[in-house]
Parts: C-alpha cells; sequence; structure tokens
C-alpha cells in the first residue's frame, strides 16, 4: 500500500500499462493533460504516443478501427463533450463489434476523458455522457473516484477485450488515497466508509464530495459510503444486498436524473421490493452554468450532500428543499 | 483451363451466381439485403492482390466482396437469412457479414465509417511493418460524410497504408462529380489532402484490376494512403434498397452477335475478353454450372435451416471474464 494523489496513481497505472504492454498506444490531442508531462510520458514512449488532428470522429473511429485489426488502444477525447463529435464511433461501432461477430471480433479501446463540472466551463464543456452511454450495450463505463479506483480501471480497461470508457473528474487531481500494489477491482463496489444510518451510493466527484459531508456529519448521523467505480454493467446485486441493511439510501450522482446511473439503480432497488426510503440527489435538469454560484446550486456539492441527508433522515420527501 | 479465368472471371462469376441465388429466394430474406451485382470487378481486382493479414473495411454492400475473397456461401447464406448455423449466430443479417479469415472482421452499416474504421485498421498494419495493408470501401454516397474528409486527412498526415476504394454506382455529371457533391470529380476530394487518386472504369475489370493494383503495392511500399474510383453504373435491380430479381446472367450474350450485351456488365466484359483470348465457352458453361449448383445447395442447406436459437440472444454483448 503506498498513499498517492489521484494524479500520481493515474499516472503511474497508464506507465505500467505501456510498460507491460508493448503494443499500447496512446492516441489523442490531450493526452498532455491527464496523463502529465512531468512524468516524461511523451520523451519516454515517443513512438507510442501518437497526437491526432482535431477530428473527433475519424480520431475515434481510427482507434476502433486499429482495435479491431489486434491494435490495444488508449484515447483520450480530452473533455467527454467533445465525445459527442465522435459519438457513431463509440454508439455505432465499439459497442457492436463483439455482438455483430457474434463473439468472434473485439474492440479491446480504452476512451478516456474528463467529464462533469469543470467549473466555469459552461453548457457546451461540462457533459456526463456515461448517463446516454448506459443504455448502449456492449461498452464497459466506469468513474473512478479515488487513486486507488483510477489505478484498477486503468488496469481493467486496458487488459478487457471490451470497449471501456473512463469517465474522469477534473476535480479529483488532488484527492489522496492508498493504492495498493496491485490493481484492485474495478468491477465491484467498495465501502469507503462504515456507518449504520444512511447508506450513500456514489461514483466519481462525488464519492469526494459523500466522504467530506460524511465527516461533517459524524456524530449526528453514521453514513455509510458505498463507491461504484463500474457505471455499466451496474452493479446491481452487489448495491442490492449492501442496501439490504439500511433504512435510508441515498444516491448522490454527477449526472442529471433523467435517466441516470442512479436512477437505474434506484429501480432496481424498487422492483426488489425494498422497504427503506430510496432516493437519489442529482445535477439539476438545467445546462451547466457558467457562473460559480448558479453551479454550485445545481451540481450536489458537500453542503447540498450534508443537507439530503440530514432531510432525509428528519424524514424530507425529497432530497433538495427546491426539488422544482 | 486458362490461368487467366481465375484471376478475375471466376471469383465474379462467383459473386454473381451467389446474389442472383440469394435474390431467387428474397421472400425468404428478412429485411434489406443490397447486393453486388453489377460491382463484382472491383472485389475480384481486391481479391486479385489481397494478402493474408490484410485487413478490409466493407460497407452496407458486401456480399461480392466475401464471395470473391473465398469465403463460404453456405455459412454467409445462413446468416443472411437468419438462420442457425450462421458464424455470426443469426446477429449479423446482409448489412454487418463479417469473415476473420479473410481479414473482414467488423462491416459497418453506417455510410462513411468504413473508411474511418479502415484508417484505423492501416494503423495497426503500419505499426506492426509487415507490409498489410487496409482496404477501406464505400460508395459515392459516403463522399459527402465528414468522418471520410477527417480520415482522409488522418490517413495522409500519418502516411497509413490504407487503399481508399470508392464504387461509385451513380451517374456523373457534367459539372460536378455526382448529384450531391459539388465537387468537379470525386477524385478531387482525397487530392485535396495529397492522397495520390486514380479513377478507373470498374465495368473493365481488367482496368479496375490495374488501379488497385497500383494503389496496393504504392500502399504497400510505404507510400501511404491511395484512392481508387471504381466507377461502376447502378444494376437496375438496385433501383430500390430491396434489390428486385433479375433473369439469372446469360453467359452464353457474350459471344457470338452479343446481342441482348449489356456493355455496362463487369462479368461478360471480362468473359467477352476471355473468349477473345481463346478460352472456350464449354469451359466457361463447365465452371458456371459447378458455381451455380454449389450456390443453389449452400441456399437450399440455409433455407432448411431452422431460425437463430433465440436463447443466445444475450450472448457476446461482452467478453466474459
Amino acid at each position: 500500500m503506498t498513499v498517492l494523489t489521484y494524479h500520481e496513481a493515474r499516472a503511474r497505472a497508464v506507465r505500467r500499462a505501456l510498460d507491460e504492454n508493448p503494443e499500447l498506444i496512446l492516441i489523442g490531442s490531450d493526452i498532455a493533460f491527464p496523463f502529465n508531462p512531468e512524468f516524461g510520458l511523451i520523451d519516454d514512449y515517443a513512438d507510442r504516443v501518437l497526437l491526432p488532428p482535431i477530428s473527433e470522429f475519424s480520431n475515434i473511429a481510427a482507434g476502433v478501427g486499429a482495435a479491431v485489426a489486434g491494435q490495444r488502444v488508449l484515447l483520450p477525447v480530452g473533455t467527454a463533450s467533445f465525445m459527442f463529435h465522435g459519438w457513431a464511433a463509440v454508439v455505432q461501432e465499439a459497442a457492436n463489434v463483439r455482438y455483430l461477430s457474434g463473439g468472434q471480433s473485439s474492440a479491446p479501446i480504452t476512451i478516456h476523458m474528463q467529464s462533469g463540472a469543470r467549473r466555469s466551463g459552461a453548457a457546451q464543456h461540462e457533459h456526463t455522457p456515461q448517463a446516454m452511454l448506459q443504455n448502449i450495450p456492449g461498452l464497459r463505463l466506469y468513474q473512478p473516484g479515488t487513486p486507488a479506483e483510477i489505478d484498477a480501471i486503468l488496469h481493467a480497461s486496458l487488459t478487457a477485450n471490451d470497449p471501456c470508457l473512463i469517465f474522469d473528474q477534473i476535480h479529483l487531481i488532488d484527492s489522496e488515497g492508498e493504492v495498493g500494489d496491485e490493481p484492485a477491482d474495478a468491477n465491484q463496489p467498495t465501502v469507503l466508509r462504515e456507518g449504520g444510518d444512511v447508506l450513500v451510493v456514489a461514483a466519481g466527484l462525488m464519492v469526494q464530495r459523500t466522504l467530506s459531508a460524511a465527516e461533517r456529519l459524524q456524530g449526528d448521523i453514521d453514513v455509510q459510503v458505498l463507491s461504484k467505480p463500474q457505471i455499466s454493467p451496474a452493479p446491481v446485486d452487489t448495491v442490492r444486498e449492501i442496501a439490504a441493511g439500511f433504512d435510508t439510501v441515498l444516491f448522490v450522482d454527477e449526472c442529471r436524473a433523467p435517466g441516470s446511473p442512479s436512477s437505474y439503480l434506484m429501480s432496481c432497488l424498487l422492483e426488489s421490493g425494498t422497504d427503506a426510503t430510496v432516493r437519489q440527489l442529482c445535477t439539476e435538469f438545467a445546462p451547466s452554468p457558467f457562473g460559480l454560484a448558479m453551479l454550485d446550486a445545481v451540481v450536489p456539492t458537500v453542503d447540498t450532500i450534508e443537507a439530503a441527508v440530514r432531510g432525509l433522515v428528519a424524514g424530507a420527501a425529497t432530497p433538495r428543499k427546491s426539488a422544482a | 483451363m486458362s490461368e487467366s479465368m481465375h484471376e478475375l472471371f471466376v471469383p465474379m462469376l462467383r459473386a454473381r451466381r451467389f446474389d442472383e441465388r440469394l435474390l431467387a429466394s428474397a421472400d425468404s430474406v428478412n429485411g434489406p439485403s443490397p447486393v453486388g451485382i453489377g460491382q463484382e470487378g472491383v472485389a475480384a481486382a481486391i481479391a486479385l492482390v489481397r494478402r493474408p493479414g490484410d485487413t478490409l473495411s466493407l460497407n452496407h454492400r458486401n456480399h461480392h466482396h466475401l464471395l470473391a475473397n473465398g469465403t463460404d456461401p453456405e455459412q454467409t447464406y445462413r446468416e443472411i437469412l437468419g438462420r442457425d448455423g450462421g458464424p455470426q449466430r443469426g446477429r449479423a443479417g446482409t448489412i454487418h457479414l463479417v469473415d476473420p479469415s479473410i481479414g473482414v472482421f467488423h462491416t459497418s452499416a453506417m455510410v462513411g465509417c468504413s473508411v474511418g474504421l479502415g484508417v484505423g485498421m492501416g494503423l495497426a498494419h503500419k505499426r506492426r511493418r509487415a507490409g498489410a495493408v487496409a482496404f477501406a470501401l464505400f460508395g459515392d454516397g459516403a463522399m459527402t460524410e465528414g468522418v471520410v474528409a477527417e480520415s482522409f486527412n488522418l490517413a495522409a498526415l500519418w502516411q497509413l497504408p490504407v487503399i481508399f476504394v470508392c464504387e461509385s454506382n451513380s451517374e456523373p455529371m457534367e459539372e460536378q462529380a455526382t448529384a450531391i457533391v459539388s465537387a468537379r470529380e470525386l477524385r478531387h476530394i482525397p487530392e485535396a489532402y495529397r492522397i495520390p487518386a486514380r479513377s478507373a472504369d470498374a465495368t473493365e475489370p481488367r482496368l479496375i484490376a490495374e488501379a488497385i493494383e497500383a494503389a496496393t503495392r504504392s500502399a504497400r511500399d510505404g507510400k501511404g494512403p491511395a484512392f481508387v474510383l471504381a466507377q461502376t453504373v447502378p444494376w437496375p435491380g438496385n433501383a430500390h434498397f430491396i434489390p428486385a430479381h433479375q433473369p439469372p446472367t446469360d453467359l452464353d450474350v457474350a459471344q457470338g452477335t452479343r446481342e441482348g450485351w449489356d456493355s455496362s456488365d463487369p462479368l461478360l466484359n471480362e468473359l467477352a475478353t476471355l473468349l477473345e483470348e481463346g478460352t472456350t465457352m464449354d469451359t466457361v458453361r463447365e465452371v458456371d454450372r459447378e458455381i451455380v449448383e454449389t450456390m443453389d445447395r449452400a441456399a437450399r442447406a440455409a433455407l432448411g435451416a431452422p431460425e437463430a436459437d433465440a436463447s443466445a440472444a444475450m450472448e457476446h454483448v461482452l467478453a466474459s471474464r
């Protein structure tokens, strides 16, 4: 075990994957940011880091084509919103290679992106496309929330025989946490904090905010925090098993509520006949505002998570006072 | 049998008879099934230069390429008809057919996507330095898709071994390339990205074979991508997306008075050349009879098979691990 920042864990995991698999190449103009030039990636692996033109559709299509032809590809698209330009290559091509071929072919490509509120990115740079993509069979979707999770997710994605998408969040960069010498299981949710009163299930940056909220609530309300790095296929059974021990379950999700990963898990819990109060706290159904005060009014913050937990324990009907 | 007969004519004939037999059972096909009739010359030209390790990125109109490259007809009929025993387990139908044994791993029916995927395959080949190339097949309609422009640029920037083959079955116009392309000629578009481009009459198989061979040689030699415009004419049965049945091609019209000759039929054009070079019609008829019988046997076996098993519908969504 080592304590690493998220940023260090991510760079270490990419480097490990490059060392373990000489076939792995990186295609992406934003490589410089998430995987960090000060770690020397571009210098040390010059012939495996390809800097393409600003052409998301052809870049992703080429990544998928290379993967289909046997090349292992890590493709950072930078900001998740940019992927909309290459949407067809993800939804139509990568997701369908295995199924259409009846298991004869595969597309082992990993697409990495920064999703969610970067703050003052405004409406065109803060999307959370994982909510849309969870409706597409044939993809593995990951949303890391801790250094150990990005470590596990990069390992799982870069060794899987499926197309994998990693929905990173820029504000996780300085989070610290213990990272094992061997990557953990990216497909299973992890209890990051034990507690008996309320279960909060979160992913991505919302994990960090929930941990902070739980810290504040300590003494009043004992919060258990469950982090679920794998969005799709959804870890339904594990969430159901852990939720069974609670009267109150809150999902915190940076996606908007309609069609959010949380709403799917909530529906699974409800279908299983739970008696618990199950609610979700999501980003409000508005585009991302530029102004920070407005942004904090729509994206769940430590304050709103804390208030939501208090409200639910006190018997509130919804996690937000201003649910409208 | 003459050596040259097997280079272009026999692969074309396999493709032609495959599609004709399919159309004879068109009532059993669910949904559209675009056929390659009239475009077999392009397929045979590629099959002639394809080497093990090369890849083909095909599109919705793909039968002729598979058959010219030797894909098993019965397996293909089973897949097209959604029957048990299809290699893709009933998931493909016509427009997504693959055959990894000939380098066809994934077939996109999204117009233009075959070009982007083909560029990626070229990237994989270049990194392995084995001299393999990728063929990206697309119709003239794809030339108006943005991903095609992006892909030309990328392939040219990175000098990838990709042969872009545009199978145009639109009528060329006087002032512009086609009714929906404002460029004067289709080849001007790749040329703007400094991709060497050739146009060839694909109703004359030897002309298109020459162009494909030159483009492929250049890509194999590390000279980057190349573009070939294979100009065909629309086969009458393709007027609608669900092709109409036409009487099977009568090979005999290629000899004698040539009455009923369709000068845009690449199969008949190649046959006429072979006959002029000394191949006898008897030899051709014998080969044809064998191929027609093979296709008929294959189609009957597929038509007699039950539907693909519904219980397998949830398999192969993701790799199991």
